[in-house]
């Protein structure tokens, strides 16, 4: 009885061309089954289920699918960012006319306004109400950049690496932060071309806060941004610079005067 | 075996230090076995599809828990179990049942014994037929059955790489591909006699 049980699971094994079942298992295998009515019968049913199962053969791909295969999983790869709630389905639908539209609106909006301040005040009243102005206000086409940014450097900021005392998990671990290339040169070049705008509206914590992000986003640019050293490197900057407390307390200028 | 294993620990290197050519590397040489793989574990050529450059996206992006103790397609064979598993206990592929025209387009010409369908209509009516009734009956296994099933009856692996693959005990192996094979049989038990399988030599 019990060498029954153990030919029924060595049977697939037998079935299978290039199975690693010695010489003499084989034998004993057969030999029992020719003395066992009910072995030969669970062979003769797993024979043909296996002889059914040939005839599911796969399915031939074209030629230009296994081509194109690689370029299909790069468009995936470029499209996932960060594993972490809320990032990568937030990203996910980023497009960047959205940051350069307003941006450029934006732009000649604080072009249009200096001229105008220039032209209409006196020069110490001129420098004062650009003063009280960038305090005041933040572009929301920068508002948006760090609305943009903040929760990379929250998970950064977060990232507690961890060992995996030795096994290959196949699994990342929560903590790990991941960035796709394509979302960092999307937000250095936002990032670039928010320089240009904050520096022509003076708002110089601004412009101080967006060049630290420039440190960060080459940094990991740069770099492999998946891996712990570069995390570390980051999460360094973050908290030398003290980035997210400038960047909240610049938030909170959002939206106050409206308008720009 | 060496050479192989230099290989492959360079690739990775290169892989961990951001390297997209090695990828592209690494996936060459592994998806048609990991979507072959997937389609076995799906029964559909779009949720293969998804499948398998999930696995590779999640392979990618854990390079760097791999030490090279196993060969990468080794690695890429248990990812791709886990991945399966993971999204069946999430119920986030709701495959489409038998569901072939996004299938049709996927695939090129459809092969029936070595021979393009188109030269035999009536024989691939048939052979249609009857794979329609075994996708039917893989169904019928539960995510851990199929996956048992499919590693050791359709990739021929031994018990123990199996259970090694999905971290569990052969004995567990065994009992699940028991399972597995009676359900099969009492839904395609009709085909035995047609087979006409003649036993051992």
């Amino acid at each position: 009885m019990k060498t029954c049980k153990k030919i029924k699971d060595v049977i697939p094994d037998l079935l299978n061309p290039g199975n690693e079942l010695s010489k003499t298992e084989v034998e004993n295998v057969y030999a029992h089954l020719k003395n066992c009515a009910r072995c030969s019968e669970t062979y003769k049913e797993m024979a043909a289920l296996k002889a059914l199962m040939d005839k599911r053969p796969h399915p031939q791909m074209s030629d230009e699918f296994w081509d194109n295969y690689y370029s299909r999983l790069e468009e995936k790869l470029d499209a996932v960012t960060i594993k972490s709630p809320g990032w990568g389905r937030w990203f996910r639908g980023f497009k960047m006319q959205w940051v350069l539209y307003p941006a450029a609106a934006a732009a000649v909006l604080v072009v249009g306004i200096a001229v105008a301040q220039f032209l209409s005040l006196p020069g110490d009243q001129n420098l004062l109400t650009t003063a009280v102005t960038s305090i005041h206000r933040l572009n929301p086409a920068v508002a948006n950049h760090f609305d943009n940014v903040q929760p990379l450097l929250v998970d950064y900021s977060n990232y507690t690496p961890e060992e995996n005392n030795g096994k290959e998990d196949t699994e990342i671990p929560e903590e790990t932060v991941m960035v796709g290339k394509s979302t960092i040169q999307k937000l250095l070049l936002e990032n670039q071309l928010l320089k240009q705008v904050v520096a022509k509206e003076d708002n110089i914590t601004a412009a101080q806060l967006i060049d630290e992000l420039e440190l960060i986003l080459l940094e990991l640019k740069n770099s492999d941004g998946n891996s712990k050293e570069t995390a570390r490197a980051v999460q360094q900057l973050i908290e030398d610079n003290d980035i997210l407390f400038k960047m909240k307390a610049l938030q909170r200028k959002r939206g106050k005067t409206g308008n720009i | 075996m060496d050479l192989m294993k230099n290989y492959e620990s360079r690739l990775v290197n290169q892989v961990k230090n951001g390297d997209r050519n090695a990828f592209r590397e690494i996936v060459e040489d592994n998806k048609k076995k990991i979507f072959y793989l997937a389609y076995d574990l799906t029964g559909s050529l779009q949720d293969a599809e998804d499948l398998s450059q999930d696995v590779f996206i999640k392979a990618f992006r854990s390079m760097h828990t791999f030490k090279g103790e196993a060969s990468i397609s080794t690695w890429l064979y248990r990812i791709t179990l886990n991945t399966f598993l993971d999204q069946k206990r999430r119920k986030s592929y709701e495959t489409e049942k038998y569901q072939h025209t996004l299938d049709e387009h996927l695939a090129a010409e459809p092969v029936f014994n070595g021979n393009p369908i188109t030269a035999n209509p009536e024989t691939y009516a048939e052979s249609q037929q009857m794979q329609m009734h075994i996708e039917q009956a893989l169904e019928h296994l539960s995510p851990r059955e199929r996956s048992v099933f499919v590693m050791r009856h359709l990739q021929g692996m031994s018990g123990k790489t199996v259970g090694e693959l999905l971290s569990i005990s052969e004995g567990t192996v065994k009992s699940l591909m028991s399972r597995a094979i009676k359900k099969l049989q009492n839904v395609l038990g009709f085909y035995k006699d047609s087979l006409g399988i003649e036993v051992y030599q």
